[in-house]
């Protein structure tokens, strides 16, 4: 069952967008994505010399006229987009409450989701290190990965399964064409690793997004004053603090600083970047913040 | 409960839950506070260094330590909330004098049941009682709570059997009852005070009928004569006669309220058992003829001669104070081996061969008869046989002794008590005789200046001269026991001179050690604490 977000006003304001590709991809399909492929599209591609065998109804017969010369007209192919959504499931992403990051993270992947499928592009959802969905091309597909992604909320999380490279490696090797990219998660990684995740998907040529979803905990771990101990949802380290407000400045510092590496990264990559705040409206950010950045159109 | 001390039981019980209960609290001092965050990342470099702590991971030692240390303080509260538990001991003098009638006109021994019950009614919850009645009954005759033994109280005793009130007194203070009442009609004459120990009697308030009285018969066999005393408890004089069978016949007067000493030659060459009869002319003043009345038997065996060989150099060993038995001190040079005396003491010196008969050896020298391993000075007895008849009465640990001879006991040699040096009195039997060998010097005899060397000599005599040395036997110096009902009880409570206390040195020694051992562990768990880090910080 679909999450509440999804309205029928709310899956109106989706089926206006799609994705914004910059390259053509090949598709495996007709689609509404123009395709590198020549075909029978209704773009004008280029000309060729007409050969033996041709289809006659493709001899321009202008050109003809004006140089005795049989050529044949070529149309750009219109074919469908292969949209691959990656969502970060580790651990992190559950904490400290279900609601905070993975519910949000959960309903950007089923929205845009929903954009890709109104447009008859082809989707695979991953939830990395935990589900890989087959490859959906109907709408009604979107029920079925909603519940499958809300199963993974009560599913027994090892220390062992938060190595994104591993998982993305698996993910990547089920794309037969490339396409769109997008990664969900809080990037909560050491940045060696989640660089190495996504040059994994740069090997594979794709179209990268990263969607960064981050939990008011993220912003503000601890209120100065507080004192206590901290164990790591991922690792089970356990630290003690005593947190100041000098602690609360540097620690925002140290979060700039983590951010900025990443945006600048994926800006040297070419690598698309959206931050959803803890206190954004999810709507807007998929209604409008993306069709901003040029996520979405 | 006692006061507040270390050693008080629910304080010991207290602590290692207290204990516990803070480790426990220290142990999860921050579990409340514990938050699982997404991940620690950018928090790490906010680690407070004073915080950090390194992973204790305690020595299986530190867990055993703690597990004897728990035990020990159980085990001390126990022994203590034990002795909390308070003992008493009452005795009820079922005697034919208690048969006698108070101005009630019942017997004193209502009296004195009925005293009793009060005072057990008086007694606050937690005491254990047990009952003894004398005379006849001299085990535990109860021994439970108050209730029960107010119902034993009402049945009744056999006051046909000799009085034997010091004995019992003297039993029950040896099984070191934190309370012995001793109900009487009689009374209570060289009583030293002793805190555990509380008379009450009934005489006095009650007994206005007269009563005369022949009390403490004794037969000294150095002159055949019986020492009798005659008691008037009458507010008028009388006039009495006493009489022996094959003695003299003695009248005398007798005033209101006092004792008269009585003393009836014998012949020599009488029966075994001697009857006294009493009479008094004026039969009114006499309530209780019962006690009119008394048989004391002559102990034949008193009558021999125990042969003493010692060099006359050694000094007078003052035997003549021991009147119990008759002496003939010899010199060494008179010994023969085939004596007709049933015992012999050799004193500083010894025969070749064991003598034919019984025989006491007091420092035997370097003799090949026994083991000896020398003379030492300053000895003090460290452990000694309680069960053993030459320990009768007596309590010897920790006596010192200035100069004494140790031993090594043969097979057939039982040791009675050992100092830090090893044995230093031997008793046992062999070829049918019994044979004690003593390190100690016994004389001279000093009789009560010197008390427990005294009764040890005299335990010795009596065991040497095969005679039942029971507890029963309150009166050590006393010569013969009449059986007549006495209204005057005689009781003498040793007093351990110099290092004896009153309190068992054992039970003291224990709890000192006990603690030792628990001071011991506490600071080697501290030390365990302190070098694991558990409760300081790593810098």
């Amino acid at each position: 069952m679909l999450p509440a977000l999804f309205t029928p006003d709310y899956f109106k304001q989706l089926e206006v967008l799609q994705f914004k590709t910059k390259r053509a991809f090949l598709g495996s399909r007709q689609g509404g994505h123009i395709s590198p492929r020549k075909g029978h599209g209704i773009e004008f591609s280029d000309y060729r010399k007409y050969e033996l065998g041709d289809n006659p109804r493709h001899i321009d017969w202008g050109v003809y006229g004006r140089t005795d010369r049989l050529y044949v007209k070529r149309f750009l192919e219109e074919e469908d987009l292969s949209v691959l959504v990656l969502l970060d499931a580790s651990t992190s992403m559950f904490q400290p409450s279900v609601a905070a990051k993975w519910h949000r993270a959960r309903d950007v992947a089923l929205s845009l989701s929903y954009v890709a499928l109104s447009e008859h592009d082809t989707v695979q959802c991953c939830a990395l290190g935990h589900y890989y969905s087959p490859k959906m091309t109907s709408l009604r597909a979107l029920h079925v990965l909603a519940q499958d992604l809300n199963s993974l909320e009560t599913k027994e999380r090892s220390h062992e399964d938060r190595a994104m490279t591993h998982a993305m490696i698996q993910a990547v090797a089920r794309i037969r064409f490339p396409g769109v990219a997008i990664l969900i998660s809080d990037c909560f990684v050491e940045f060696h690793e989640f660089e190495a995740a996504l040059n994994i998907l740069r090997a594979k040529n794709l179209l990268i997004t990263v969607v960064q979803i981050l939990g008011p905990e993220d912003l503000k771990p601890l209120t100065p004053g507080e004192s206590g101990r901290l164990t790591d949802s991922e690792s089970g380290e356990e630290i003690e603090v005593a947190w100041s407000e000098q602690d609360a400045k540097e620690y925002a510092k140290g979060l700039e600083m983590h951010m900025s590496t990443i945006k600048h990264f994926c800006r040297s990559a070419g690598i698309q970047f959206a931050q959803l705040l803890p206190d954004q409206d999810l709507k807007d950010f998929i209604v409008k913040e993306l069709p901003t950045i040029g996520i979405l159109s | 409960m006692g006061g507040i001390t270390f050693l008080s039981p629910w304080w010991l019980v207290a602590l290692p839950v207290a204990i516990t209960g803070l480790v426990y609290i220290y142990k999860n001092r921050t579990a409340q506070r514990t938050r699982v965050v997404s991940t620690l990342l950018l928090l790490k470099d906010f680690v407070k260094p004073a915080l950090e702590r390194a992973k204790v991971e305690l020595p299986l030692r530190f867990f055993l330590e703690l597990i004897t240390l728990c035990i020990l303080m159980a085990l001390l509260a126990g022994i203590q909330v034990k002795s909390q538990g308070r003992r008493i001991a009452i005795i009820i003098d079922d005697s034919l004098s208690t048969r006698a009638k108070s101005i009630t006109g019942s017997p004193l021994a209502d009296h004195i049941k009925e005293q009793a019950e009060e005072y057990i009614d008086s007694l606050s919850g937690g005491a254990e009682i047990d009952l003894y009645r004398t005379p006849g009954q001299r085990a535990v005759l109860e021994h439970a709570d108050g209730s029960s033994v107010e119902d034993a109280l009402e049945s009744d005793g056999d006051s046909r059997h000799p009085d034997q009130l010091g004995g019992v007194v003297q039993s029950a203070l040896r099984k070191g009852y934190d309370e012995i009442a001793v109900f009487t009609d009689k009374e209570i004459q060289g009583f030293t005070p002793i805190s555990a120990l509380q008379f009450h009697t009934v005489r006095g308030q009650l007994k206005d009928k007269g009563n005369i009285s022949l009390e403490k018969l004794s037969l000294y066999a150095t002159d055949r004569k019986i020492h009798g005393a005659i008691r008037s408890f009458s507010e008028l004089p009388a006039s009495v006669t006493i009489s022996s069978p094959g003695g003299d016949r003695q009248i005398l007067k007798i005033d209101p309220h006092a004792s008269k000493e009585v003393v009836i030659p014998v012949p020599q060459k009488s029966e075994e058992m001697l009857p006294v009869k009493m009479v008094i002319q004026e039969g009114s003043l006499d309530a209780l003829v019962e006690d009119n009345e008394g048989m004391i038997a002559s102990n034949p065996k008193r009558s021999e001669v125990i042969d003493v060989f010692s060099e006359p150099a050694n000094g007078s060993l003052n035997l003549s104070e021991i009147h119990s038995y008759h002496f003939s001190q010899r010199t060494p040079r008179e010994y023969q081996t085939s004596s007709e005396g049933a015992v012999q003491i050799f004193h500083r010196f010894t025969p070749e061969a064991l003598p034919d008969s019984s025989a006491l050896f007091v420092l035997p020298g370097n003799s090949s008869l026994f083991a000896s391993k020398g003379v030492f000075d300053g000895l003090t007895a460290t452990r000694f046989d309680a069960s053993n008849p030459l320990t009768t009465y007596l309590h010897v640990n920790l006596l010192t002794f200035p100069q004494g001879q140790i031993f090594t006991p043969l097979p057939w040699q039982q040791v009675v008590i050992s100092t830090e040096a090893g044995p230093i009195l031997l008793a046992g039997e062999t070829n049918g005789h019994r044979y004690i060998v003593s390190g100690i010097e016994l004389f001279p005899f000093r009789g009560k200046e010197s008390p427990l060397v005294s009764i040890l000599t005299l335990n010795m005599l009596k065991w040497l001269k095969d005679e039942q040395t029971t507890s029963d036997q309150g009166f050590f110096y006393s010569e013969e026991e009449s059986n007549i009902q006495s209204n005057v009880i005689d009781v003498t409570v040793f007093e351990q001179p110099g290092k004896f206390e009153t309190e068992n040195p054992k039970d003291r020694l224990r709890d000192w050690l006990l603690l030792l051992i628990l001071i011991v562990l506490v600071t080697d768990l501290a030390y365990t604490i302190k070098s694991k880090q558990i409760f300081g910080a790593r810098r």
